[in-house]
């Protein structure tokens, strides 16, 4: 028992140390930036798993130990065992209540955000199917583009839409279509979530920041594979006006940057058997 | 931006949050979304006067539409997940990345 909370302790901190130096490679973001995502999350489950079934095991030794059971860590006092547990039940308590209470915030911010946009779709004409989500044209002098996901939707201004030819709004909505149907907004939601838990671990700031990159790379990705990379670029330039961010997408899509082929993103798929690692150590049977 | 074309003259942040109903937000705040509106160039700002920095709206009140858009733009955060903007900024750190990414690619 000593030795699963050992390998499952190890596992979450050489993870949380790890990612943030491995994850952060900018090819692996420009050209696998799907992979990326997922070794995020599934770095982040497998941390938060192995740290939880940890804490799981201790808590569950000062009972047996408490009882008298020999399953216990034998080497260890009985009192000692207590302490741990209650130890470990203190940091699940606090682990919980922060998360409890960053997610309220969070949830709180969308909210507000849902409301202040949710009179657009009311005043505003429906002008396009895009997929499932109707396109709202709001009369507004500012090129914005942008997805909604409560009220879900996406709002194109006018100026956006005189500024783009119809190729490339097409290629604007495939983008922000992707947003809505990838779920980015969950993404996005976990990284800031992990980053507001936790704000001083390397790990957390990194993925929150490496998560609203690579969402945007993705939607890239996926309009550049439906319109054209082109499209998709001049769009980015006409409306990022003098932008350094759209400036540096554009021409990552120019280079023809992607290689996310059938392979990668098989891969991207595998990498979710990391989260199995802290079970496997967990339940594994012992003599 | 209601409240600055209701007053129909400048105003200094300060009046602004007196005439904000309770609760009342703070000065820092609303200074925070009066930047904000004036960086994107929905807001003028002049300085001079006694009464300290004064702020104007630049879209007429006509605008309605785009004054409700203005003001939810500016008080949703670059990086909420509410909003997810095609051309929206990222992070120093992001555009670095990005930057080193490009400059990889093309050295292949």
């Amino acid at each position: 028992m000593a030795l699963k909370i050992l390998l499952l302790m190890e596992l979450s901190i050489m993870l949380t140390l790890l990612a943030p130096v491995v994850l952060v490679r900018g090819k692996l973001a420009s050209k696998h930036p799907m992979l990326l995502l997922s070794a995020w999350h599934s770095s982040l489950l497998t941390a938060a798993l192995a740290l939880l079934l940890a804490l799981g095991i201790l808590i569950a030794n000062g009972a047996l130990a408490q009882m008298g059971s020999p399953a216990a860590i034998g080497w260890l006092d009985p009192l000692a065992a207590a302490i741990l547990a209650w130890g470990a039940l203190a940091i699940l308590g606090v682990i919980g209540v922060r998360i409890w209470w960053q997610a309220d915030a969070l949830a709180k911010e969308a909210r507000e955000a849902a409301d202040r946009f949710s009179v657009f779709f009311g005043r505003s004409v429906r002008h396009m199917a895009m997929g499932r989500w109707y396109v709202r044209l709001v009369e507004f002098p500012v090129p914005i583009v942008a997805a909604l996901p409560s009220p879900r939707g996406i709002i194109v201004s006018t100026e956006a839409r005189d500024r783009l030819s119809e190729r490339e709004l097409r290629a604007v909505l495939w983008h922000e279509d992707t947003h809505l149907t990838h779920r980015h907004s969950a993404a996005i939601t976990i990284g800031r979530l992990a980053q507001s838990c936790v704000p001083m671990l390397p790990a957390a700031e990194r993925m929150a920041q490496a998560t609203s990159l690579v969402v945007e790379l993705i939607a890239d990705d996926r309009a550049a594979a439906h319109s054209g990379a082109g499209n998709v670029a001049s769009a980015l330039v006409k409306l990022g006006g003098d932008s350094e961010t759209t400036a540096l997408r554009a021409a990552r899509l120019r280079a023809g940057a992607s290689r996310s082929g059938e392979g990668w993103k098989l891969a991207a798929t595998a990498i979710w058997v990391g989260p199995l690692l802290p079970l496997a150590i967990a339940f594994w049977p012992t003599a | 931006m209601d409240l600055l074309w209701d007053a129909g003259r400048p105003l200094t942040a300060r009046e602004v949050q007196e005439a904000v109903e309770e609760p009342q937000p703070a000065i820092t705040t609303v200074l925070t979304v009066l930047e904000r509106l004036r960086e994107k160039g929905w807001v003028g700002r002049e300085s001079g006067s006694s009464r300290g920095l004064l702020f104007t709206p630049t879209l007429s009140r006509e605008h309605r539409v785009a004054g409700a858009m203005a003001n939810a733009l500016a008080s949703t955060s670059d990086r909420s997940a509410a909003l997810l903007q095609f051309a929206g900024e990222l992070s120093i750190a992001d555009r670095d990345l990005l930057r080193a990414a490009i400059a990889g690619n093309a050295a292949d």
